[in-house]
């Protein structure tokens, strides 16, 4: 089950909501309160991956077990064997996800990156003091609106917002900013990213007859695409909590919007940085170390982020492109937070449109099928003589073309209808470009907005777009 | 925002969200462009074009008498044709590629008793393209996935043909501007133009498969293909023995026969058509039809789009072949009279001619 399925929206999401406020509202003493709603939590957490069948449960099941008895196994040990077994532990994880990504030629259980990262805080974070609650644990590993694409929160954090959960009052202002979020979210996914994925699939078929600016085009589109796919997804899972009183960690922040690199780190998959910041960048030394040991430290942490997010010498490129420039970063800013040297409107504008062009480059490794393809695509963007007659096939052109739009342009007087196909690409590009630079973010929107006809009708449009979209990519990663 | 604020934003929020949705709803139910719920409204211009929605309500929602059953090979069929030549009211429910589950699926709806069509109308004729190739597929195998909601009998997942944009707009608001129904004569026709018919358009597309030197056994495919015919095509024939089954192997080009001996199956697949002629001959309700070896047709590739797709002319006169009964088999003995015959016109083509020259 996804977010943008009809049997979430009108069947699971009802259901599970009704089940929290029901609880939330019922008369029972706050200790059954308190384990009837983790309960609640659980089961409908499990319904929600039900539906990734047979395999993906299996291995799930089988990384819960083996880290709730690598968890038992650490409270019973004695003296300094706890870490031991703590390492002992984490390897496996990383076994079972590395089996899976790389080794295994066959179907990537569902979610495995994601919860694999969740079982390594968890086991990371457990302590003898605090013991360990297996309905705390499950809640943590199961819980539905994280479980696909993250945020990889920490343990503590999901058990706090999950502790008093049954306390919490039925709140209108909350289930009505949680409405809109998800409403955003979903309007984002259905009508921006999976337009925009049509005409990257497109592109990426053909980049051997694409021009230059339909390479251009098709690199921009595919990074627009990755963000409102991924915001589109923490939208509406930052939605789901609101509704039921919770705040889920911001793990998207407009990351198109950074002056540098590090800033868009600061911004984009916040929690995955900050899963990497803990358990990898800081043991390695972080910043403490000198700054040759620094620059290797970031190096690894880029590397392992690009050899986590997929199988292929295209990912490690990634990953290393962009420790590379955060590596530069380093060395030109120091250790200064991003952002602090703001300049002008000017200067600002510029910063961040080289940094969104270098992310899109990288990008291109990171969607091309292999990096001959990638370079071949990068090739024509800085060919100066591909440029020339600055085209735009129009076979491409055609995949922006969108009924509503469509029926917009029958009944207007276009003069020329063989450029209504370009015409459409363009208003798609220009919209998503003026959301993303310009645009606040969805969690500002919900709050300042809230004209509930306006949020109704783009719901039922988003709803009535969902027959044939496409999966969320993230939850290939 | 006070609390009345947050109520208010919900009350609004699910009003409009449930009118509009119930008023999409009982507009898509009342034009019903998949025919999910009715038959057609006079004069609504319908577009039929999707063989995946539009033929479960079409078989269930539509006065025929006798239908279309079959791959791409069925889909140049003009259904006026089997109206003039054999008086039948035909129509036509190919799936493009479609496997014997595909035939399976679809002919169980035809033959469901409860719906608006068999209560209306008797099965008078099925006419079968059986596409031998396909008969080693699993038993349970589509082609493309089903869109189920427009399958099965559950109402709670009709919210996927009510609310959806594509039905909305392709199917509903487009017709309505648009104005040019779908010929139902001639629905999901692919190549219609002349240019797609010829030596040169074929062998540019045409690829060879990889050679093969070992033999297949000549009794490989035999136990995959008497499955299939057994658990998707054999019970209708059982089941409806008023019913008469115009089952015939289409004419493939000779570029067809050329894989068949590259892959080294010369043998298992001519067996393989003799087993599944024996096994259809048995059912006085079924006419066996031999189209293979119209020598001067299958060996002339102007008549094809590609190795297997051939013109509608050919589909014109296999119409006038199940009238009048040409190119009929009703024995085993004649079915080896004409594979013999077949085995003559692949061996005496002259092959490396054909590949000798540049296209």
């Amino acid at each position: 089950m996804t977010f943008n399925s009809y049997s979430f929206i009108f069947i699971f999401l009802p259901v599970f909501l009704l089940g929290i406020w029901g609880i939330q509202s019922s008369f029972l003493q706050d200790d059954k309160k308190g384990t009837l709603m983790k309960l609640w939590l659980i089961v409908m957490s499990a319904f929600f991956f039900v539906g990734y069948g047979r395999f993906s449960i299996l291995i799930f099941s089988f990384s819960i077990l083996w880290n709730l008895l690598s968890g038992l196994a650490i409270l019973r040990s004695r003296g300094g064997f706890s870490k031991y077994i703590k390492a002992f532990a984490i390897v496996g994880d990383v076994a079972l996800l590395g089996y899976f990504k790389y080794l295994n030629a066959g179907a990537m259980p569902v979610a495995i990156s994601f919860y694999t990262f969740s079982q390594i805080m968890f086991i990371a974070e457990l302590n003898k003091e605090e013991g360990l609650n297996i309905i705390d644990y499950l809640c943590y590993v199961l819980f539905f609106p994280k479980i696909l694409q993250g945020p990889i929160a920490d343990y503590e954090n999901i058990r706090a917002g999950i502790f008093d959960l049954h306390k919490r009052k039925l709140n209108s202002d909350n289930i009505a900013e949680g409405l809109r979020l998800f409403t955003l979210g979903l309007v984002k996914k259905v009508l921006l990213a999976d337009v925009l994925g049509k005409a990257v699939d497109f592109g990426y078929q053909g980049i051997n007859t694409a021009t230059a600016l339909d390479a251009l085009v098709i690199a921009v589109s595919y990074s627009f695409q990755l963000y409102f796919d991924f915001s589109g997804y923490c939208d509406m899972a930052e939605g789901i909590c609101k509704m039921i009183g919770m705040d889920l960690r911001i793990n998207f922040d407009s990351p198109y919007k950074s002056g540098n690199i590090s800033e868009f780190w600061d911004r984009w998959h916040i929690s995955l940085t900050r899963f990497f910041t803990k358990y990898i960048y800081i043991p390695l030394g972080g910043s403490r170390r000198g700054i040759v040991r620094t620059c290797i430290n970031i190096m690894v942490v880029f590397l392992i982020s690009g050899i986590w997010h997929g199988n292929g010498w295209g990912f490690v490129l990634w990953g290393c492109l962009h420790g590379l420039l955060m590596v530069l970063t380093r060395l030109l800013k120091g250790d200064k937070k991003a952002g602090e040297a703001k300049k002008s409107a000017v200067i600002d504008g510029i910063k961040t449109l080289l940094t969104f062009l270098y992310v899109t480059a990288a990008w291109v490794f990171f969607r091309a099928p292999g990096i001959d393809s990638a370079l071949a695509l990068l090739g024509k963007i800085i060919n100066i003589d591909a440029w020339r007659g600055f085209h735009i096939s129009i076979k491409l052109a055609e995949c922006f073309m969108v009924d509503e739009i469509w029926y917009i342009f029958k009944v207007t007087p276009i003069p020329r209808w063989d450029k209504s196909n370009y015409i459409c690409m363009w208003i798609i590009i220009i919209i998503s470009a003026l959301i993303i630079f310009r645009g606040d973010t969805a969690r500002k929107i919900a709050k300042k907005r809230k004209a509930p006809i306006i949020y109704g009708l783009l719901l039922v449009w988003g709803v009535l777009s969902l027959g044939g979209v496409s999966t969320f990519l993230y939850v290939n990663f | 925002m006070d609390k009345s604020g947050g109520k208010k934003f919900i009350l609004y929020f699910f009003v409009t969200v449930a009118i509009i949705l119930i008023l999409v709803s009982v507009l898509v139910a009342y034009v019903d462009p998949f025919f999910h719920y009715h038959k057609p409204l006079n004069g609504f211009p319908y577009i039929v074009d999707n063989q995946l929605s539009q033929n479960p309500g079409m078989a269930v929602h539509m006065d025929y008498d006798s239908c279309i059953i079959g791959s791409s090979m069925t889909v140049n069929f003009h259904t006026d044709d089997f109206n003039e030549l054999i008086g039948l009211n035909t129509l036509k429910l190919s799936y493009s590629g479609a496997y014997p589950r595909d035939d399976y699926n679809i002919l169980s709806i035809v033959f469901d008793k409860d719906t608006y069509a068999r209560k209306n109308n008797d099965m008078k004729a099925v006419f079968l393209g059986l596409d031998i190739p396909t008969l080693t597929a699993e038993t349970d195998e589509i082609k493309y996935e089903l869109p189920m909601y427009l399958y099965d009998k559950n109402p709670v997942n009709d919210v996927k043909y009510l609310w959806n944009k594509d039905v909305l707009l392709e199917y509903i608001l487009k017709p309505v501007i648009q104005r040019k129904p779908s010929n139902m004569s001639e629905i999901y026709a692919s190549w219609w133009t002349e240019d797609y018919y010829n030596l040169q358009y074929v062998m540019h597309g045409y690829e060879a498969p990889e050679p093969v030197d070992e033999e297949m056994d000549k009794e490989l495919l035999i136990p995959k293909t008497k499955e299939n015919l057994e658990v998707n095509i054999l019970p209708f024939v059982k089941e409806n023995p008023d019913t008469v089954f115009y089952v015939f192997f289409p004419p493939y080009s000779i570029l067809y026969w050329n894989n068949v001996i590259t892959e080294n199956h010369l043998e298992a697949t001519l067996n393989q058509y003799m087993f599944a002629a024996r096994e259809l001959l048995q059912y006085d309700n079924v006419r066996l039809f031999y189209f293979q070896n119209m020598e001067d047709v299958v060996t002339d590739l102007n008549n094809y789009a590609d190795y297997t797709h051939y013109n509608p002319r050919i589909n014109r006169f296999m119409t006038e072949c199940f009238a009048d009964g040409s190119y009929e088999i009703k024995s085993e003995e004649e079915f080896e009279t004409e594979l013999s015959k077949m085995r003559k016109i692949i061996e005496n083509f002259d092959f490396e001619e054909l590949f000798s020259k540049e296209y």
